[in-house]
């Protein structure tokens, strides 16, 4: 890993000057025309900002490298992971004029797809009147960048290293994935729509979550609820679904490891596009365990009525048998602490 | 297998790294993405649920000797949507398989379901 920072140093410094002018600084909305993970359209959060290095850039709350930058030209990499969990490199380039960034991005000189990036204007929903949408129905599985590494902390890094994904991880033991993970993996969900709340029900281990939207508060004490979905409010903001989680107990927000606190806030924004697609967005702030909110923009389809959402019963045996046959299951049982 | 990337504009204060992320579930911890294999033999158990469904397989190796091959694919809606039902792999049944295989010489496989032969 020495090797790509020296590599990295190397490229940001020529970028340093022309930086502070650059038409890219600030806040995009960042779409693939191919999904990493299936194939579908895909949004997340592109930034650019003044950095010590020069223009720095991040995609959902990760960073990625700017490789070249010449007038309205940018050039800049962006590492993420498959279903499987392969990593990958993507190179997008791509030009600015009037007003949005088009290109095209490759993957080892192989074409993965036009790819753009629009100024966010979706985010200025403070003080909208409510215009509360009825978002009962059955949602694909949704489509998402899948960013690959992002910034953590010094205690987050120390979770990390104590957390071994092929045995503490919950959903092994069929526990609930929790909030995070449960909203972004290969699962459709069922929502209904109700007056004082929003029911959401996940194909994912037949998780049930609730959105209070009749103006309550959070529960006293919420930051020692210890709960996997967390405790959900939303209210709307025009068009727009606001909503705040609390609660959620301190567990990892994806199978490779990434901690979450007990004082982490979830924020979500929900809202259906022209083409009656629902998008997410989620951005986890937790600064025990990230020096930046990590972001995530999951877009999901309508289905038909009819679709089935299968059942999800889970049985851990398969887990224990995998531990029995490794020779692993006294190490299982004296990893107690790190149960999650 | 994790990776830390130190980044070149790091403050000075406060420790900043890229660390890896967004997997459901962390099949390259256990599995080697770069290493394929294919193994052969009689099919002795079948787990057959969430959150993925398992194949337990004896493989008889060079020296003749029976192993026991722990065989992972993916959640039961993913495998009964590409066409699998529990009679597509029975208890009793010899196979021909490939698929990711364990890391550090472990005996388990993670699925690659149209490698299959029933033989």
């Amino acid at each position: 890993m020495i090797e790509r920072t020296i590599l990295v140093s190397l490229m940001m410094m020529p970028l340093t000057s022309a930086a502070q002018d650059s038409p890219f600084l600030g806040e995009w909305l960042l779409r693939l025309d191919q999904d990493n993970r299936i194939g579908r359209s895909a949004y997340g959060s592109l930034v650019f900002e003044l950095g010590t290095g020069g223009l720095e850039a991040y995609i959902d709350g990760g960073s990625v490298n700017v490789l070249e930058i010449d007038g309205t030209r940018i050039v800049f990499d962006f590492d993420w992971s498959d279903l499987p969990d392969a990593r990958h490199l993507s190179i997008l380039e791509g030009a600015l004029a009037n007003g949005v960034i088009t290109g095209t991005a490759t993957e080892n000189g192989e074409d993965r797809g036009g790819w753009r990036a629009m100024r966010s204007e979706r985010r200025d929903t403070v003080g909208l009147a409510p215009e509360p949408v009825d978002l009962t129905g059955i949602w694909s599985r949704p489509a998402i960048l899948s960013k690959h590494e992002f910034e953590v902390t010094a205690a987050g890094r120390a979770a990390d290293e104590r957390y071994d994904s092929t045995i503490d991880d919950p959903i092994l033991r069929c526990v609930s994935d929790g909030l995070i993970r449960m909203s972004h993996g290969p699962f459709h969900i069922e929502v209904v729509s109700m007056p004082n709340k929003i029911i959401v029900l996940h194909e994912d281990l037949h998780e049930v979550r609730r959105i209070y939207t009749d103006g309550r508060d959070f529960p006293a004490d919420i930051e020692y609820a210890n709960l996997a979905m967390g405790f959900s409010i939303g209210r709307w903001e025009g068009s727009t679904l606001v909503v705040e989680s609390r609660g959620l107990k301190p567990s990892v927000w994806d199978a490779a490891g990434m901690p979450i606190s007990s004082d982490a806030v979830v924020t979500e924004r929900w809202y259906v596009d022209d083409a009656g697609e629902l998008h997410v967005e989620f951005s986890l702030d937790d600064p025990v365990n990230y020096h930046r909110p990590v972001e995530m923009h999951g877009v999901r389809s309508p289905l038909p009525p009819s679709t089935l959402i299968p059942e999800y019963s889970c049985d851990p045996h398969a887990f224990y048998r995998s531990l029995q046959l490794e020779g692993r299951l006294d190490e299982y049982w004296s990893r107690g602490a790190n149960r999650l | 297998m994790k990776k830390w990337v130190s980044l070149a504009v790091a403050s000075a204060t406060a420790l900043v790294v890229a660390q890896s992320a967004t997997a459901h579930h962390a099949l390259a911890a256990n599995y080697d993405t770069d290493n394929i294999g294919t193994i052969e033999g009689v099919v002795v158990e079948v787990f057959w649920s969430n959150p993925h469904v398992h194949y337990y397989i004896e493989v008889a190796n060079a020296e003749g000797v029976t192993e026991l091959w722990d065989v992972e694919t993916s959640n039961l809606a993913t495998v009964m949507r590409s066409g699998w039902t529990r009679e597509t792999v029975e208890v009793g049944d010899r196979i021909r398989i490939s698929g990711q295989l364990g890391r550090n010489g472990i005996h388990r496989l993670a699925l690659d379901r149209e490698s299959l032969e029933v033989l």
